[in-house]
């Protein structure tokens, strides 16, 4: 990695603000290396080099200004949220070409802070996977072995982030997607408390389970994005309107002395793989050395957690994406002869194989006489599934648990099984069911596959600063895993 | 520090059909099947019927087979005891807040178009329907 991009977000904000660097200096120290490893990990589906020059040079023109917490820096932003006159296709061929006119909230957050956006990331198509290997346009491979996934759905963020093209990066979360890909590339991210960031602008994929939230390279980082980013927003009707804490300040307010952590008992068994469990074991005992309680917990309906997460996911999906039609974005079939048939053929056209899946289950268990047995029924799930959460986040500070089963695995290993795919985020996704907060921090790498392994720290609705605080604490203990050799 | 076992992921060393995931005879409490069917390749037209999709033949034979496994592993639910239990359909606990309806520009018609396949530069453009 260069030096400048070698930095954290911090010490190049610090740098800009200073005028030891440029904002072009550092922007296209970053295009250079978007340059030298694209070729290897396919991060990006575009990059908005002219811009975000253009962009770089206006904001040194204007000169650092300290009430911009990202003043010149270079950020790329996931597909799947809306960037004013630069496409956004969300990984679909149904999508492609479409320009939006507006901003998603998120994005406006970030250019209004100083960021310079240098351009989308690929992802799973509609964020629909676990591999990144759904996307209609690439296949994203890890930074820290090219043979393997980097994780998804936003798999193209976390490869951005790990091989330093960037220095955040945003991305949604709907089961996983930006704690899972943290995991599996070894990077920080974080899944807000539903409502903490408008999700204006995100084309949906799931409206009551996506949540918008960053990756960085450190958990310090992660808390200045989230600053910026968070917040009230009325075009979005969950956003929530309490004020945004102070995040950065958080960050080393707390030591790991006596806070609690839990550990769900149904997350530390077989199910994960013993490098995920030893790596996992080995921070915990790390967190313990500096003070912090390990204190048993339990969710015991996680093991309904797939079922209810994927009956729920799929029932919104089929209805979100029913408003691409054809008509007034996206693709449209040639030669149709009337309306019924512009929509069938230009969906089935435009639409991949995972997407009509999820589409066509979700219509069916919202389906006359299935509603009640599969969508109603896994609400119910839902809330049982929450009010354990709550229960266990009465006896502790933070609930800990592995984010993934398995490190990295290799690129087409899962994905001709859609089932074996969807059992890949059992450890994420109950966690939007139940719309907390989630912190995935790297914590080691296996000693097999000497793949990251991450953690996740789950905290209270709204409690982003403690968790965020915790997972510094956390990251000062274990040792850092380095940078991949890409 | 204990080691239990797994709950969510027995499945995944084992057979998909685990111990976690139960029969597919099971019923809810409202006395309605799952998807203890077959899921035929006529099921599966129909759901792309529902869907607004067309899926070729390939398509329909590997799509039984997987929405077989899919909504055979869902039926782990029917297990579970939710007798009383209200839904939740979202976390977030104002969904309903209103607001002054108030008129806003949010877009100009070009705008609006922009993106459009068809447009005259007034109206989206559909083939004819009447």
């Amino acid at each position: 990695m260069t030096d400048i991009c070698s930095l954290s977000l911090a010490a190049a904000a610090t740098a800009l603000q200073k005028k030891e660097i440029s904002a072009e200096e550092v922007t296209r120290a970053c295009l250079d290396r978007i340059d030298a490893t694209e070729p290897k990990i396919a991060a990006m589906l575009c990059v908005d080099r002219e811009n975000a020059i253009a962009r770089a040079r206006a904001l040194d023109n204007a000169g650092p200004d300290k009430s911009l917490p990202l003043f010149g820096i270079p950020v790329t932003v996931k597909d799947v949220l809306c960037t004013k006159g630069l496409v956004t296709t969300a990984g679909s061929r149904i999508l492609e070409g479409f320009t939006p006119f507006f901003d998603a909230f998120a994005v406006g957050k970030l250019r209004a802070a100083g960021a310079v956006i240098l351009g989308k990331t690929n992802m799973d198509e509609f964020a629909m996977g676990s591999s990144t290997e759904n996307s209609a346009f690439q296949t994203t491979h890890n930074p820290w072995n090219t043979a393997k996934t980097p994780g998804g759905s936003s798999g193209g963020s976390a490869a951005s982030v790990t091989a330093g093209q960037c220095f955040a990066s945003l991305g949604s979360d709907t089961g996983g997607s930006i704690r899972q890909p943290a995991s599996l590339c070894g990077c920080v991210g974080l899944k807000p408390t539903y409502g903490r960031v408008s999700r204006y602008g995100l084309i949906a994929y799931a409206s009551s389970l996506d949540q918008i939230g960053p990756f960085t390279r450190t958990v310090a980082d992660c808390a200045r994005v989230l600053g910026v980013i968070a917040g009230h927003d009325p075009r979005d009707a969950t956003s929530d309107p309490r004020p945004v804490e102070d995040y950065t300040a958080a960050v080393g307010a707390k030591t790991l002395k006596g806070a609690r952590f839990g550990l769900p008992k149904e997350f530390f068994g077989e199910g994960a793989a013993p490098e995920v469990r030893a790596a996992c074991d080995a921070a915990l005992r790390a967190a313990e050395r500096c003070g912090a309680e390990l204190v048993k917990v339990s969710l015991p309906h996680t093991g309904a957690a797939v079922a209810t997460y994927y009956i729920i996911a799929m029932a919104e999906a089929s209805s979100n994406l029913a408003r691409f039609d054809g008509v007034r974005y996206g693709r449209r079939a040639a030669n149709v002869q009337h309306l019924e048939e512009l929509y069938v053929r230009s969906r089935s056209e435009g639409f991949g194989e995972e997407v009509k899946r999820r589409i066509m289950l979700g219509a069916y268990v919202l389906s006359a006489g299935y509603y009640d047995a599969y969508y109603r029924k896994a609400a119910q799930v839902r809330r049982l599934i929450r009010d354990e959460y709550l229960a266990a986040l009465d006896f502790c500070d933070v609930v800990c648990a592995p984010v993934s089963p398995e490190t990295a695995w290799d690129l087409g290993a899962h994905s001709s099984d859609p089932l074996r795919m969807y059992l890949m985020d059992a450890y994420t996704l109950s966690l939007n069911l139940a719309g907390l907060p989630g912190l995935s921090l790297p914590v080691g790498r296996g000693a097999e596959s000497f793949m990251p392994v991450g953690m996740q720290l789950i905290g209270r609705a709204f409690g982003e600063a403690d968790l965020l605080a915790y997972g510094h604490a956390f990251e000062q203990a274990v040792p850092r895993i380095g940078t991949p050799d890409l | 520090m204990t080691v239990y076992a797994p709950c969510a992921h027995r499945v995944l060393n084992g057979p998909l059909q685990g111990p976690d995931l139960l029969s597919a005879k099971q019923h809810n409490e409202q006395g309605q099947a799952m998807s203890d069917k077959h899921i035929s390749r006529e099921d599966v037209v129909k759901m792309a019927a529902l869907s607004r999709l067309r899926v070729g033949e390939e398509e329909q034979t590997l799509f039984s087979r997987q929405f077989q496994d899919i909504l055979g592993s869902m039926n782990t639910l029917a297990g579970v005891n939710t007798d009383g239990v209200p839904p939740l359909y979202s976390p977030a606990a104002h969904t309903a807040r209103c607001r002054e309806d108030t008129p806003a520009a949010l877009c100009g018609r070009e705008e609006a178009l922009a993106n459009a396949p068809a447009q005259n530069g007034e109206y989206f453009m559909v083939p004819r329907i009447i």
